[in-house]
Protein backbone atom coordinates (compact mmCIF):
# COMPACT_ATOMS: atom_id res chain seq x y z
CA UNK A 1 0.00 0.00 0.00
CA UNK A 2 0.78 3.76 -0.38
CA UNK A 3 0.02 7.43 0.49
CA UNK A 4 -0.59 10.36 -1.64
CA UNK A 5 -1.60 13.73 -0.34
CA UNK A 6 -3.53 15.48 -2.43
CA UNK A 7 -4.85 19.20 -2.36
CA UNK A 8 -7.89 21.23 -3.71
CA UNK A 9 -7.40 23.10 -7.11
CA UNK A 10 -10.24 24.90 -6.85
CA UNK A 11 -13.21 26.30 -4.27
CA UNK A 12 -16.70 27.83 -3.95
CA UNK A 13 -17.77 29.83 -0.79
CA UNK A 14 -21.04 30.06 0.79
CA UNK A 15 -19.87 33.33 2.44
CA UNK A 16 -22.41 35.98 3.09
CA UNK A 17 -21.92 39.81 2.84
CA UNK A 18 -20.65 39.66 6.28
CA UNK A 19 -17.25 37.84 5.52
CA UNK A 20 -14.79 37.87 2.47
CA UNK A 21 -11.70 36.08 1.98
CA UNK A 22 -8.62 38.02 2.08
CA UNK A 23 -5.34 36.32 0.82
CA UNK A 24 -5.26 33.70 -1.76
CA UNK A 25 -6.80 30.05 -1.67
CA UNK A 26 -2.85 29.00 -2.88
CA UNK A 27 -2.00 29.67 0.61
CA UNK A 28 -4.16 27.61 2.02
CA UNK A 29 -3.04 24.27 -0.04
CA UNK A 30 0.74 25.11 -0.43
CA UNK A 31 1.94 22.38 1.88
CA UNK A 32 3.20 25.48 4.17
CA UNK A 33 1.85 25.97 7.66
CA UNK A 34 3.29 29.68 7.71
CA UNK A 35 1.41 30.60 5.31
CA UNK A 36 -3.01 30.71 5.62
CA UNK A 37 -5.85 31.71 3.34
CA UNK A 38 -7.51 34.42 5.52
CA UNK A 39 -11.33 34.50 6.02
CA UNK A 40 -12.24 37.84 7.03
CA UNK A 41 -15.70 37.79 9.60
CA UNK A 42 -18.00 41.14 10.47
CA UNK A 43 -18.93 41.22 13.74
CA UNK A 44 -22.68 39.50 13.07
CA UNK A 45 -22.91 36.94 15.62
CA UNK A 46 -23.72 33.47 15.28
CA UNK A 47 -23.85 33.43 11.79
CA UNK A 48 -22.12 30.62 10.17
CA UNK A 49 -20.13 30.52 7.02
CA UNK A 50 -18.51 27.44 4.87
CA UNK A 51 -16.51 27.37 2.04
CA UNK A 52 -16.36 23.73 -0.44
CA UNK A 53 -13.20 22.62 -1.69
CA UNK A 54 -14.83 21.01 -4.93
CA UNK A 55 -11.65 20.03 -7.45
CA UNK A 56 -8.53 17.91 -6.26
CA UNK A 57 -5.47 16.81 -7.56
CA UNK A 58 -5.28 13.28 -7.74
CA UNK A 59 -2.43 12.93 -10.38
CA UNK A 60 0.04 11.68 -8.17
CA UNK A 61 -2.46 8.30 -7.68
CA UNK A 62 -1.64 5.98 -10.38
CA UNK A 63 -4.62 5.07 -12.62
CA UNK A 64 -6.22 1.76 -11.47
CA UNK A 65 -5.05 2.00 -8.03
CA UNK A 66 -7.88 0.67 -5.36
CA UNK A 67 -8.29 3.53 -2.21
CA UNK A 68 -8.01 2.35 0.62
CA UNK A 69 -9.34 5.11 3.05
CA UNK A 70 -8.99 8.78 3.17
CA UNK A 71 -8.28 10.90 5.96
CA UNK A 72 -8.97 14.86 5.37
CA UNK A 73 -6.78 17.69 7.82
CA UNK A 74 -6.98 20.90 8.00
CA UNK A 75 -5.09 23.35 10.33
CA UNK A 76 -6.69 26.43 11.57
CA UNK A 77 -6.52 29.36 13.96
CA UNK A 78 -8.13 32.79 14.70
CA UNK A 79 -6.84 35.51 15.60
CA UNK A 80 -7.91 37.21 19.68
CA UNK A 81 -10.64 39.53 18.61
CA UNK A 82 -12.83 37.10 17.29
CA UNK A 83 -14.25 34.10 18.43
CA UNK A 84 -15.28 31.06 16.07
CA UNK A 85 -16.99 27.95 17.36
CA UNK A 86 -18.90 24.81 15.49
CA UNK A 87 -15.40 24.88 13.23
CA UNK A 88 -15.29 21.37 11.28
CA UNK A 89 -14.87 19.89 7.72
CA UNK A 90 -17.31 17.56 5.99
CA UNK A 91 -16.14 15.24 3.15
CA UNK A 92 -18.29 14.48 0.86
CA UNK A 93 -19.16 12.60 -2.62
CA UNK A 94 -20.97 15.07 -4.90
CA UNK A 95 -23.52 16.21 -2.07
CA UNK A 96 -23.72 12.84 -0.35
CA UNK A 97 -21.49 13.54 3.00
CA UNK A 98 -19.58 10.81 3.99
CA UNK A 99 -18.04 11.68 7.16
CA UNK A 100 -17.93 14.87 9.80
CA UNK A 101 -15.21 16.07 11.83
CA UNK A 102 -15.86 19.09 14.18
CA UNK A 103 -14.73 21.16 17.02
CA UNK A 104 -16.26 23.32 19.27
CA UNK A 105 -13.38 25.67 19.76
CA UNK A 106 -10.72 26.04 17.50
CA UNK A 107 -9.53 29.78 18.82
CA UNK A 108 -6.43 28.26 19.17
CA UNK A 109 -3.98 26.93 16.57
CA UNK A 110 -4.68 22.92 15.55
CA UNK A 111 -4.83 20.15 13.52
CA UNK A 112 -8.21 18.36 13.03
CA UNK A 113 -8.68 14.90 11.38
CA UNK A 114 -11.11 13.04 9.71
CA UNK A 115 -10.04 9.70 9.43
CA UNK A 116 -10.85 6.96 7.49
CA UNK A 117 -13.38 8.10 4.95
CA UNK A 118 -14.51 5.62 2.16
CA UNK A 119 -14.03 6.76 -1.84
CA UNK A 120 -13.45 5.42 -4.83
CA UNK A 121 -10.48 6.84 -7.28
CA UNK A 122 -13.17 7.83 -9.34
CA UNK A 123 -15.12 9.59 -6.64
CA UNK A 124 -11.40 11.26 -5.57
CA UNK A 125 -11.32 12.70 -9.18
CA UNK A 126 -14.60 13.80 -10.00
CA UNK A 127 -17.23 14.73 -7.35
CA UNK A 128 -14.90 15.06 -4.10
CA UNK A 129 -15.61 17.72 -2.08
CA UNK A 130 -14.77 18.61 0.90
CA UNK A 131 -16.74 21.48 3.05
CA UNK A 132 -15.24 23.72 5.64
CA UNK A 133 -17.38 25.69 8.00
CA UNK A 134 -17.12 27.74 10.74
CA UNK A 135 -19.72 30.16 13.24
CA UNK A 136 -18.48 33.53 14.09
CA UNK A 137 -19.21 33.42 17.66
CA UNK A 138 -18.75 36.89 19.13
CA UNK A 139 -19.62 40.79 18.47
CA UNK A 140 -15.82 41.18 16.92
CA UNK A 141 -14.97 41.34 13.50
CA UNK A 142 -12.24 39.17 13.04
CA UNK A 143 -10.33 36.38 10.98
CA UNK A 144 -10.13 32.55 10.70
CA UNK A 145 -6.62 31.93 9.23
CA UNK A 146 -6.69 28.61 7.18
CA UNK A 147 -3.68 27.21 7.28
CA UNK A 148 -3.93 23.67 5.37
CA UNK A 149 -6.51 21.73 3.77
CA UNK A 150 -5.61 18.61 2.26
CA UNK A 151 -6.21 14.26 1.69
CA UNK A 152 -3.48 12.00 2.42
CA UNK A 153 -4.95 9.23 0.08
CA UNK A 154 -4.21 5.28 0.99
CA UNK A 155 -3.97 3.54 -2.06
CA UNK A 156 -2.63 -0.04 -3.21
CA UNK A 157 -1.27 0.48 -6.62
CA UNK A 158 -2.23 -1.95 -9.83
CA UNK A 159 0.23 -5.13 -9.87
CA UNK A 160 2.60 -4.30 -13.10
CA UNK A 161 2.02 -7.03 -15.69
CA UNK A 162 4.86 -8.07 -17.32
CA UNK A 163 4.72 -9.52 -20.84
CA UNK A 164 5.07 -13.25 -19.88
CA UNK A 165 8.07 -13.65 -22.50
CA UNK A 166 11.49 -14.51 -20.85
CA UNK A 167 14.94 -14.15 -22.70
CA UNK A 168 18.15 -15.52 -21.08
CA UNK A 169 20.48 -13.21 -20.89
CA UNK A 170 24.20 -14.00 -19.23
CA UNK A 171 22.75 -17.21 -18.14
CA UNK A 172 19.75 -16.41 -16.32
CA UNK A 173 16.18 -15.57 -17.88
CA UNK A 174 14.44 -12.06 -17.49
CA UNK A 175 11.03 -11.13 -18.21
CA UNK A 176 10.58 -7.95 -21.32
CA UNK A 177 8.19 -5.35 -19.54
CA UNK A 178 7.81 -4.14 -22.79
CA UNK A 179 8.19 -5.41 -26.71
CA UNK A 180 8.80 -2.87 -29.17
CA UNK A 181 8.47 -3.79 -33.09
CA UNK A 182 9.55 -2.05 -35.92
CA UNK A 183 6.83 -1.08 -38.44
CA UNK A 184 7.62 1.69 -41.08
CA UNK A 185 10.43 2.96 -39.53
CA UNK A 186 9.04 3.54 -36.43
CA UNK A 187 9.24 1.35 -32.75
CA UNK A 188 5.62 0.61 -32.34
CA UNK A 189 5.10 -0.48 -28.50
CA UNK A 190 3.37 -4.07 -28.58
CA UNK A 191 0.53 -5.56 -26.81
CA UNK A 192 0.08 -8.87 -27.72
CA UNK A 193 2.84 -10.71 -27.41
CA UNK A 194 2.67 -13.46 -29.26
CA UNK A 195 1.26 -11.21 -32.50
CA UNK A 196 4.70 -9.54 -32.47
CA UNK A 197 6.57 -12.28 -34.07
CA UNK A 198 6.64 -13.07 -37.48
CA UNK A 199 5.32 -16.56 -39.04
CA UNK A 200 8.05 -17.61 -41.42
CA UNK A 201 10.83 -15.44 -39.77
CA UNK A 202 13.71 -17.01 -37.35
CA UNK A 203 14.87 -14.21 -34.97
CA UNK A 204 18.50 -13.87 -34.04
CA UNK A 205 19.76 -11.57 -31.37
CA UNK A 206 21.74 -8.43 -32.26
CA UNK A 207 23.74 -5.61 -29.88
CA UNK A 208 22.29 -2.42 -30.95
CA UNK B 1 13.17 -32.48 -63.23
CA UNK B 2 16.67 -32.23 -61.92
CA UNK B 3 18.77 -34.91 -60.67
CA UNK B 4 19.06 -36.18 -57.14
CA UNK B 5 21.17 -39.17 -57.22
CA UNK B 6 24.41 -40.10 -59.62
CA UNK B 7 25.85 -43.47 -59.22
CA UNK B 8 28.88 -43.78 -61.52
CA UNK B 9 29.99 -47.59 -62.26
CA UNK B 10 28.10 -48.75 -59.43
CA UNK B 11 29.46 -46.51 -57.45
CA UNK B 12 27.45 -43.22 -55.34
CA UNK B 13 29.10 -40.09 -56.20
CA UNK B 14 26.18 -37.64 -55.58
CA UNK B 15 23.06 -38.03 -53.17
CA UNK B 16 20.31 -35.63 -52.07
CA UNK B 17 17.63 -37.97 -51.35
CA UNK B 18 17.87 -37.83 -47.38
CA UNK B 19 18.84 -33.75 -48.08
CA UNK B 20 16.41 -31.84 -46.07
CA UNK B 21 16.71 -28.49 -47.28
CA UNK B 22 13.74 -26.77 -48.67
CA UNK B 23 12.38 -23.32 -49.53
CA UNK B 24 10.56 -22.63 -46.17
CA UNK B 25 13.83 -23.45 -44.11
CA UNK B 26 16.82 -21.87 -46.01
CA UNK B 27 17.45 -18.24 -45.64
CA UNK B 28 15.94 -15.71 -47.96
CA UNK B 29 18.49 -14.66 -50.51
CA UNK B 30 20.05 -17.96 -50.71
CA UNK B 31 19.77 -20.91 -53.15
CA UNK B 32 20.11 -24.42 -52.74
CA UNK B 33 18.54 -28.14 -54.64
CA UNK B 34 16.48 -30.05 -52.78
CA UNK B 35 16.02 -33.77 -52.29
CA UNK B 36 14.47 -34.33 -55.63
CA UNK B 37 17.31 -32.42 -57.56
CA UNK B 38 15.46 -29.11 -58.11
CA UNK B 39 16.84 -25.76 -57.35
CA UNK B 40 15.03 -24.03 -54.56
CA UNK B 41 15.06 -20.47 -53.29
CA UNK B 42 15.09 -19.59 -49.40
CA UNK B 43 12.05 -17.97 -47.96
CA UNK B 44 12.89 -17.51 -44.85
CA UNK B 45 13.47 -14.50 -42.90
CA UNK B 46 15.90 -13.49 -40.16
CA UNK B 47 14.69 -10.65 -38.32
CA UNK B 48 16.90 -9.26 -35.45
CA UNK B 49 16.10 -8.78 -31.81
CA UNK B 50 17.65 -6.13 -29.69
CA UNK B 51 17.40 -5.91 -26.00
CA UNK B 52 17.67 -2.96 -23.50
CA UNK B 53 17.21 -1.74 -20.60
CA UNK B 54 14.90 1.31 -21.78
CA UNK B 55 12.99 2.05 -25.18
CA UNK B 56 14.45 1.69 -28.51
CA UNK B 57 16.26 4.38 -30.06
CA UNK B 58 14.88 4.95 -33.64
CA UNK B 59 18.45 4.83 -35.27
CA UNK B 60 18.76 0.76 -34.37
CA UNK B 61 16.79 -2.20 -36.62
CA UNK B 62 14.63 -2.32 -39.66
CA UNK B 63 11.37 -2.86 -39.90
CA UNK B 64 9.96 -6.76 -38.41
CA UNK B 65 12.65 -6.50 -36.06
CA UNK B 66 11.86 -6.39 -32.07
CA UNK B 67 13.21 -4.71 -29.03
CA UNK B 68 12.91 -6.75 -25.63
CA UNK B 69 12.89 -4.22 -22.72
CA UNK B 70 14.35 -5.79 -19.86
CA UNK B 71 15.56 -4.78 -16.39
CA UNK B 72 18.81 -6.77 -15.88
Amino acid sequence: MSTATIRPTYYTNGFSQNSFIVAQFSNAVDGDETTSMSLGMLDVLKESYDIDFTTWDCSGIPAGSTVNSVDVYFVGYTNSNARFVTTGIEARAGTTIRGTAEVDDINDSKTNTLTGQQFTLAELQEGFNVRFYTTHDSRLAGYYYLQEIYAVVDYTAPAVVGTGFYVKTSGAWAEASTIYKKVSGIWVKQTNVAAAFDTGSVYRRLTS
Amino acid sequence: MGASKVVVAGVTKLDLTSDTVAADNLISGYTAHDKAGDPVAGTLVVNNYYTGAAAPDSSVGSDGDLYLVVST
